[in-house]
C-alpha cells in the first residue's frame, strides 16, 4: 500500500542501522532488524518504506515484498497505535485463547489487524507467543499479560493512549 | 578440456565433465530424470524436490540437480524409495493446482501433466478445499500470470534475477498462499522467455493463447531474421498459419534465450494481408495481374534494382548469377539502427540481418554496397527506368523506408518484391511482386559473428518458388 509522505531513517536509527551492517557477513542478513527498524518509526510498512530501504540496502524491492510478506509481525499495511497479538496456539487455546481473540474483535468491532476506528488498537491473531506457563496469554506492544480472561483483556487494552 | 568422469546411472554407463551438474549429466545423456525448477541455463534452485536419486553409499536420497558428477558414482533414479518420493513430491505440487487444463494454453507441454502420467496417484486424498488464487493476470509485455497453476519453482523469479537483473518477480505471503506475483508490470525485453521456462501453464503468452492446440503445431528449426544476432529459433506453424516463435538452445549465439521483438517475426509470413501473386495498383488499389502484364510494363525500360539485407546467401548469388554481364545497376537498402547497438543480453540495433552476406555477395559480383552507391542509383533515376525495391522482411522503419520509396517516384515503373503484407505504404509502386518469406526457404545468413546461420523451409503459404533471381532476369528484356 501506498504512503504519501516520504519516509527517511532518523539520524539516531540510522547510526543503528549502520551498526547492524556490522553483524552479519552479508546484507541480507541485516533486512530483517532493518525492516523492524523501520517499522518501530513509522509503524507500518508502506510502498515508500519499501523504497526507501531498498536504495539504502541496495536489494531489489520485491526481495523485501517477499521477507515482508511472510512475516506476521511485519505489516504491510496502515495498524493501529497498540499492537494486541493474542495466542491462539495449543495452550492457549485449551485455557480459552481463541474465544478471547473472537471476543476482543466483537467488543472492538474489528477484524484480523484492522484498526479501530479511533486508530488506537490493532489486534492480531498469533501463533506461539512462548508464554505457555501464563496461558492464556496476549502481548500488548512490548510486554506480555498472562492469565486473561476476556473480561480482564477488554479492561487492559481499554487502558492503552 | 575439463577432466571427464564416468558414472552409471541406473546401470547405464555415463560420462560428464567432473564437478558438473548431476542432472543435467543425465539430461544431456538421454536420461529421462522428472523436474520442474531446474534450469541449465538459471542457478539451482532444488525447491521441486523431483530429481531425488539415490547414490550407493549415502544414506537418503538427494536431490540431483544439487549434486555434481564424481568418479565411480553409482546413482540411481529407479528405486522403489525414488518412486515413492517423487509420486509424494507430485501429490503435493498438484494440492492446490486447479486442473483447468482444457481451456490451459500448457497443454500439451505440460511438465505436470506429462510427469501425471508417469508418477501419478491418480485417486486423489484431498478433503480440504484448495487454496484459490487470482488468474488471468496481464503483467504486461504480452505476459498473462495465473497464480493457481503455478507451483513456486521459482525459474521465472531466477530469471528476472540473475538474465535480466530486472528483479520484476517474487514470491509473496507463505505455505498455501505463496504465489508468484510481479512487482508493478514487467519491463524487460526478454519477458515472453519467462513463457518458455514455465513448466506449467501459470505464464502463458497473450500472443499465443487461445489460438492454437500446441499437439497441432509443427516445430521448424530456423533462425530470426530481426537483427544481426542471428538467434537460432523454431517457429510452431500447421497448415492455417505460423502461430510463435520460441528459442532453441545454441550455446555460441543465443543460448537459452531470444528478445521480445524476435517473437513477432512470423506475423507476415501468414497474414491475411500477405500478397500472393502478382498485384496491380490501379489508383491507389491493389489489383491482382498477370505477371505478363508486369514483364510488358518493364520492357524496353532501364532496370535497376534496390535489394534489401534479409535475402539469404544463396539468393544474393543466384540473383548476381542472373544479372551476370547485363547493363544494370544494383545497390543494397540497409536499415537505420534501433536502439542501443548491444542490450549486454542478445539484441543487436542493427536489423540488418544478412548484412555481411549481402556485402560479400555485393563485393563478389563488382557492385556497390556502401551508401554512396545507393544515393548513385537513386539520383540517376528518370522516367525511362524500371525500378525494382526488395522490400525490408521484417520492416523496423517504415517513416526511413519512405524516404527511399519518395526517391524512387521518378521512375518510369516501380516494382516492389515484397513477402510482407501489403502495405499503406506500397501504394507508391506500381506493381508489387511475391517473393518467398524467410519460412518459406532454405538457405544461410551471416550473423554479427560472421557465422552462417540455417533458415529452414516450413510451409508455404504465399509465394516460394519465385525469388529475386527470378525477377533478376528480367533485366533489359
Amino acid at each position: 500500500m501506498s504512503q504519501t509522505e516520504k519516509f527517511e531513517f532518523t539520524p539516531d536509527r540510522l547510526a543503528l542501522y549502520k551498526e547492524y551492517l556490522t553483524r552479519y557477513d552479508d546484507i541480507d542478513s541485516a533486512l530483517l532488524p532493518t525492516l523492524h527498524l523501520a517499522q518501530e518509526q513509522n509503524g507500518w510498512l508502506s510502498d515508500s518504506v519499501v523504497a526507501y530501504i531498498s536504495e539504502l540496502m541496495g536489494l531489489p524491492s520485491i526481495r523485501i515484498k517477499e521477507v515482508i510478506s511472510f512475516y506476521d509481525m511485519l505489516y504491510d499495511q496502515p495498524v493501529g497505535r497498540n499492537i494486541v497479538h493474542v495466542c491462539t496456539n495449543i495452550t492457549c487455546s485449551m485455557f480459552g485463547g481463541r474465544e478471547i481473540y473472537s471476543g476482543l474483535l466483537k467488543h472492538f468491532e474489528t477484524g484480523y489487524l484492522t484498526p479501530t476506528r479511533d486508530g488506537r488498537i490493532s489486534i492480531q491473531k498469533m501463533e506461539c507467543l512462548g508464554a505457555c506457563e501464563q496461558a492464556p496469554c496476549m502481548r500488548v506492544n512490548n510486554d506480555y499479560v498472562g492469565n486473561i480472561d476476556l473480561q480482564s483483556a477488554i479492561s487492559k487494552l481499554e487502558e492503552l493512549p | 578440456m575439463t577432466e571427464k568422469v564416468k558414472l552409471t546411472w541406473n546401470g547405464k554407463e555415463i560420462e560428464a565433465p567432473k564437478g558438473s551438474n548431476l542432472l543435467k549429466a543425465a539430461l544431456d545423456n538421454g536420461i529421462e530424470v522428472a523436474h520442474y525448477c531446474y534450469h541449465s541455463g538459471l542457478s539451482v534452485a532444488g525447491v521441486c524436490r523431483m530429481c531425488m536419486v539415490e547414490q550407493d553409499g549415502v544414506p537418503r536420497p538427494f536431490p540431483s540437480c544439487n549434486a555434481t558428477c564424481g568418479e565411480g558414482m553409482v546413482i540411481r533414479s529407479d528405486t522403489p524409495k525414488i518412486k515413492a518420493s517423487v509420486e509424494a513430491t507430485l501429490q503435493f505440487h498438484l494440492l492446490n493446482h486447479p486442473l483447468d487444463c482444457p481451456v490451459c494454453d500448457q497443454a500439451g507441454e505440460c511438465g505436470l501433466q506429462d510427469y501425471y502420467m508417469k508418477h501419478g496417484q491418480y485417486d486423489s486424498q484431498m478433503i480440504d478445499k484448495k487454496v484459490h488464487k487470482e488468474k488471468v493476470q496481464d503483467i504486461g509485455k504480452n505476459v498473462m500470470l495465473d497464480a493457481e497453476r503455478c507451483i513456486l519453482c521459482s525459474r521465472c523469479v531466477r530469471f528476472t534475477e540473475e538474465i535480466t537483473k530486472t528483479n520484476e518477480m517474487g514470491i509473496l505471503n507463505r505455505g498455501d498462499h505463496a504465489e508468484i506475483q510481479c512487482n508493478e508490470t514487467l519491463k524487460n525485453d526478454y519477458a515472453q522467455n519467462l513463457v518458455d521456462i514455465c513448466p506449467v501453464g501459470a505464464l502463458t503468452s497473450k500472443d499465443f493463447r487461445f489460438k492454437q492446440r500446441v499437439w497441432f503445431l509443427e516445430d521448424v528449426h530456423t533462425t530470426c531474421i530481426g537483427c544481426e544476432t542471428g538467434c537460432s529459433v523454431k517457429v510452431s506453424e500447421n497448415k492455417n498459419g505460423a502461430f510463435r516463435v520460441k528459442p532453441v538452445y545454441d550455446h555460441e549465439v543465443n543460448g537459452h534465450w531470444m528478445c521480445d521483438d524476435g517473437r513477432y517475426i512470423y506475423k507476415h509470413v501468414s497474414s491475411p494481408t500477405r500478397l500472393g501473386g502478382a498485384v496491380e495498383n490501379i489508383n491507389g488499389l491493389f489489383v491482382p495481374a498477370d505477371e505478363l502484364n508486369v514483364q510488358a510494363a518493364v520492357k524496353g525500360k532501364k532496370t535497376k534494382y534496390i535489394l534489401s539485407t534479409a535475402l539469404t546467401i544463396e539468393e544474393y548469388a543466384n540473383f548476381f548469377n542472373a544479372v551476370k554481364g547485363k547493363n544494370v545497376e544494383v545497390a543494397l537498402y540497409t536499415l537505420p539502427s534501433d536502439g542501443p547497438e548491444f542490450d549486454g543480453i542478445l539484441r543487436r540495433g542493427d536489423k540488418n540481418p544478412n548484412l555481411r552476406g549481402a556485402k560479400a555477395a555485393f563485393e563478389l559480383a563488382g557492385f556497390d554496397h556502401s551508401q554512396a552507391g545507393l544515393d548513385n542509383l537513386l539520383g540517376s533515376i528518370s522516367s525511362s527506368d524500371a525500378v525494382f525495391v526488395v522490400v525490408p522482411e521484417i520492416l523496423y522503419n517504415e517513416d526511413h523506408f519512405n524516404t527511399l520509396i519518395k526517391k524512387v517516384e521518378k521512375a518510369g515503373v516501380r516494382i516492389a518484391l515484397a513477402c510482407g503484407e501489403t502495405l499503406g505504404t506500397l501504394r507508391a509502386f506500381n506493381y508489387l511482386l511475391p517473393i518467398p518469406a524467410f519460412l518459406e526457404k532454405n538457405g544461410e545468413i551471416l550473423n554479427y559473428q560472421g557465422q552462417a546461420r540455417k533458415l529452414r523451409k516450413g510451409m508455404t503459404y504465399g509465394e516460394a518458388s519465385k525469388d529475386v533471381s527470378y525477377y533478376g532476369k528480367w533485366v533489359n528484356l
